[in-house]
């Protein structure tokens, strides 16, 4: 650094100290340090002067806390900060805060949904599914490197950018609150800590705060950007029409874009936006030579879309939608239409066509009933621990909800009073991520209403409370500056704000009552599952999985974690592309034996190459008779020696693989196939898809290549190929038996039992006792939880339920009696969770 | 200036009337507010001066880091121990951007007060054999 950019530096880290001091001493330090650099440079050069800044930088920062502290216990901060200043430092302080709240209660590992997903992608730069987040992928990765030095494991890193992202946000909305309550009050203390009032209800806010410390979605990227926006907005009105003013709107423009490329949700803040400047400042609209300018500013923030057609051609293994280009001028017509034109794999893949969702017009559920959902998560928002387990309003949980309503309203309508420009810009963003959001979502009947029996409807898969996080975001806002609003009333009548300030505690409910449901730090259930499911299955197995549960957590271990990628897991849901059959078939492609290696020996593991290798792990071992194990592993015995593939698990080429996956079949009658040594019967009445086919195609080389094939359920996917009665359950998996009989380790349960559905109908007793007892892990107490949090993911405690039930039934055919009874005692202990 | 009186309150001086504070009730020093008093003992000086005179004086040992030297002084200031010098060198060796400062009488009965404290517990050590007596 050159002297001056030095002292420009030095005069920065002094913003540390109060307004006070730096107008009387700054300068003179400034000028001090000048001579000491000076002096510093002359004697010991380059190396002298890292030094100083190493000793400066500390001591600067202490000095200006202490002194700041130093004038907050005397009473002087009002008189020393000058008005127009924003609270930098406090706001800065409200992040910090937001963020060890976060980092207190962290997932440390994956969780379910799509945040294995997401970790995963982030991590090895994959695409993740359409739109593909490529700004959150490039962020999170950075993110996840910069913070590689402290040792933390991949999953914490990249639940930490999520954490990271969050308190940044509300750092932001402490600057925006704060200006906002200076037309409420003058006093700098009124104001401070009025907004720290409504960030903490905002960050605290169920849905904030439980997508806030686990990257299950990419919106808390969005919270930030939506954020920075509204800061960036203010700063504008703040600043005289002319080329400054200008060059701010350009920079609101190319994050709007850059945030594209993260989620389209802060694009919704667009109509805020423009609102607010045709309101603050209407002439701005006639400045036509503004216009080109944010026309370049916006596309280059989108032209971060280019990164998808670029990862994507160097085939990473998880790659969703594949969106190729064959040119740059495809794929920048693709990106900056936003898929409506240019290259198609890229267009669809941004118009999420994969999706198939209908016209918004075409009504998937009553609007009326879609608004019903969204005040049940907004219901969720304020007390979630109060009477959790009832997710549909509960009454218990009423009051609160009114209460916060009733503070959110009155803080919007002083907004309003004292405030209305920046109010209508808030009311603008809360409409569009809430009312206009619920419409265009157009979601399906909420997952946890209770519907009529019989009735004819769809239901969400899960929980969708996470796409309003920015509508609860805000009016945790208003809740807090209703809170301001209260407190600023009770001073007037009760003796000054010191005396009415018990009524900030009303600020800490969220805190306090969601903290049992949003705490993570202590779910490894995910991570577990994952490690569990893998664990049961042999050495280069097929594992057909059926959705995002059972198969993101699996990519995660994978992937992020190392374990098992010799298996191949297939998603089913995803076999109806021919990208996704495709990749299947290539990451398992023998890999090139002329240069020795049988396994895929390349550094880059961020690709598909070929076939990855079975690694033993430390704790267990997959070995044949002659094969030896690490000491201290559980050894999972096998008939014979381990076998390495020799074929891929789709002997398709490109052309039948596109064929297939554009072939829809009504079947009529039941049909006998053979697949392998096998010659199930396809039940008829079902629509033939094109997963039904690689399935049948994967089965049919898998086996011809002693490749072991699993499923990680026996329910209707198995049964739709007529396979079901061919699956013995191994651990929480399901092996496919290549003969007519069962295999000698297996055990029947009765068809008369109410149990055979969900335990399968035989059972291999041995090794899924040698599964259960010495290979799986269960952390954090399970089974002994109070309750499952999340409903929509209760499949899992039944797996473990039904693995359990199915060793009693294995364990009481052996005559091992007691054994049986313990089986069936952590079986119920595992269906318990499922109520 | 403006200020505050958050560092010794009891010595705030609220007027001409009002009376100096005994230099006892400023003991003991902060070891850095002592430094800067000895070192204008002699003479006034300006800020890089005094962080001169005490890296001179202490073999380098203690750097006073400019932020950190202001806030002591404002604090000495403030407590009426140190003031802003107006008396400058010759103009052709003086640069106007520095600023002086002095000891004001009680700020020298101060120091005086803290090397006398420093004196007794040197002679207090050597009687008990902590330190060796010259």
């Amino acid at each position: 650094l050159s002297s001056a950019r030095q002292l420009v530096v030095y005069r920065w880290l002094l913003r540390a100290y109060p307004a006070g001091y730096r107008r009387d001493f700054g300068e003179a330090a400034t000028q001090t340090f000048a001579d000491v650099a000076r002096a510093v440079s002359r004697e010991d050069g380059w190396w002298g002067l890292a030094r100083l800044w190493a000793a400066t930088v500390p001591s600067v920062v202490a000095g200006g806390l202490a002194e700041r502290w130093g004038e907050l216990r005397a009473g002087k901060w009002d008189e020393t900060e000058r008005a127009d200043q924003p609270p930098w430092l406090w706001a800065t302080a409200a992040a910090v805060a937001v963020f060890g709240l976060y980092v207190a209660t962290l997932a440390r590992t994956t969780a379910f949904w799509d945040a294995s997903e997401y970790i995963a992608t982030a991590h090895i730069v994959g695409i993740p599914h359409p739109p593909g987040n490529p700004a959150f992928v490039l962020l999170a990765r950075a993110w996840e490197i910069l913070l590689a030095p402290l040792g933390l494991s991949v999953a914490v890193r990249i639940n930490l950018f999520s954490a990271f992202m969050s308190a940044a946000a509300h750092g932001l909305w402490f600057l925006v609150v704060h200006q906002v309550l200076s037309t409420f009050d003058g006093r700098r203390a009124f104001r401070i800590v009025g907004a720290a009032c409504a960030v903490l209800v905002s960050a605290t806010a169920f849905t904030v705060w439980s997508q806030s410390n686990v990257n299950e979605k990419v919106y808390t990227v969005s919270l930030f950007t939506i954020a920075l926006l509204s800061w960036l907005a203010l700063r504008w009105q703040a600043k005289p029409s002319g080329p400054a003013a200008g060059r701010l709107l350009v920079l609101m423009a190319f994050v709007l874009g850059l945030s594209v490329g993260n989620h389209l949700m802060a694009f919704l803040a667009a109509p805020a936006l423009v609102l607010f400047v045709v309101l603050a400042r209407p002439r701005t609209l006639l400045l036509w030579r503004l216009y080109p300018a944010l026309l370049v500013a916006g596309m280059a923030g989108l032209t971060v879309h280019l990164f998808l057609p670029i990862r994507a051609g160097l085939g990473p293994v998880i790659n969703e939608g594949a969106p190729l280009c064959d040119s740059i001028g495809s794929a920048l017509a693709s990106v900056l239409s936003y898929g409506q034109a240019g290259c198609e794999a890229l267009g669809a893949s941004l118009a999420r066509e994969q999706y198939q969702k209908p016209p918004v017009w075409d009504r998937l559920a009553p609007f009326g009933l879609q608004l019903v959902n969204y005040v049940q998560y907004f219901d969720w928002q304020w007390a979630r621990a109060i009477d959790g387990a009832r997710e549909l309003l509960a009454p218990a949980r009423l009051p609160f909800t009114a209460l916060f309503t009733a503070l959110g309203i009155w803080g919007a309508m002083e907004h309003r009073r004292r405030d209305p420009l920046t109010f209508w810009y808030a009311a603008t963003l809360f409409a569009t991520l809430s009312l206009a959001l619920t419409f265009y979502m157009n979601f399906e009947h909420g997952y946890s209403f209770a519907l009529p029996e019989g009735a004819a409807v769809e239901q969400e898969v899960r929980e969708r409370d996470y796409f309003f996080i920015v509508s609860f975001s805000l009016w945790g806002l208003w809740a807090g500056m209703g809170i301001a609003a209260l407190w600023l009333h009770l001073s007037r009548i009760g003796g000054g704000l010191v005396r009415a300030s018990p009524a900030l505690l009303v600020a800490g409910v969220p805190l306090v009552l969601n903290a049992p449901w949003a705490d993570r730090s202590d779910d490894w259930a995910a991570r577990d599952y994952a490690y569990n499911l893998l664990q049961s299955v042999e050495p280069y197995s097929v594992l057909f999985t059926g959705g995002d549960n059972d198969t993101f957590p699996l990519w995660y271990l994978q992937e992020v974690e190392g374990v098992r990628r010799d298996v191949q897991v297939v998603v089913t849901s995803y076999m109806n592309t021919a990208w996704y059959a495709k990749q299947v078939r290539d990451l398992t492609r023998p890999c090139d034996r002329r240069h020795g290696a049988h396994t895929d020996m390349s550094n880059d593991a961020t690709r598909i190459t070929c076939q990855r290798a079975y690694q033993p792990g430390p704790d267990v071992a997959y070995a044949g008779p002659h094969d030896e194990v690490e000491p201290g592993a559980v050894r999972l015995a096998l008939d014979g020696p381990i076998q390495l593939p020799v074929k891929p698990i789709m002997d398709l080429d490109d052309d039948t693989v596109e064929r297939i996956a554009a072939t829809w079949l009504r079947l009529e009658e039941p049909v006998r196939v053979r697949v392998g040594s096998l010659e199930p019967t396809i039940p008829g009445d079902q629509i033939i898809e094109p997963w039904h086919q690689y399935a049948l195609a994967i089965v049919d080389t898998a086996l011809s290549d002693a490749r072991p094939v699993y499923w990680s359920n026996n329910g209707t996917h198995p049964a739709s190929l007529g396979l079901r009665e061919h699956l013995v359950r191994q651990g929480v998996a399901f092996k496919l038996h290549d003969a007519a009989s069962p295999p000698p380790n297996a055990v029947a349960v009765s068809d008369e039992s109410r149990l055979v559905r969900g335990t399968g109908a035989w059972i291999d007793g041995p090794r899924t006792k040698a599964l259960v007892d010495h290979v799986f892990v269960h952390r954090s107490g399970l089974p002994e939880w109070d309750h499952w949090p999340d409903h929509s993911t209760v499949s899992i405690p039944y797996q473990y339920a039904w693995a359990y039930y199915a060793l009693a039934v294995a364990e009481e055919a052996e005559g091992r009696v007691r054994d049986a009874r313990r089986y069936a005692a952590l079986g119920d202990d595992w269906s318990l969770l499922t109520r | 200036m403006v200020g505050g009186h958050y560092g010794h309150n009891a010595h705030s001086q609220d007027g001409p009337m009002a009376r100096a504070p005994a230099p006892q009730s400023f003991l003991p020093l902060k070891a850095a507010d002592f430094e800067i008093l000895f070192s204008l003992f002699g003479s006034e000086m300006h800020g890089y001066a005094i962080v001169k005179s005490i890296a001179r004086r202490t073999e380098g040992r203690v750097l006073l880091e400019p932020s950190h030297l202001y806030r002591r002084i404002r604090h000495l200031v403030e407590d009426g121990l140190v003031e802003e010098s107006e008396e400058r060198p010759t103009p052709e060796l003086d640069d106007e951007r520095r600023r002086y400062f002095a000891l004001t009488p009680l700020g020298r009965s101060v120091l005086a007060a803290e090397a006398e404290r420093m004196r007794d517990l040197v002679t207090a050590a050597e009687s008990v054999r902590l330190l060796a007596a010259n």
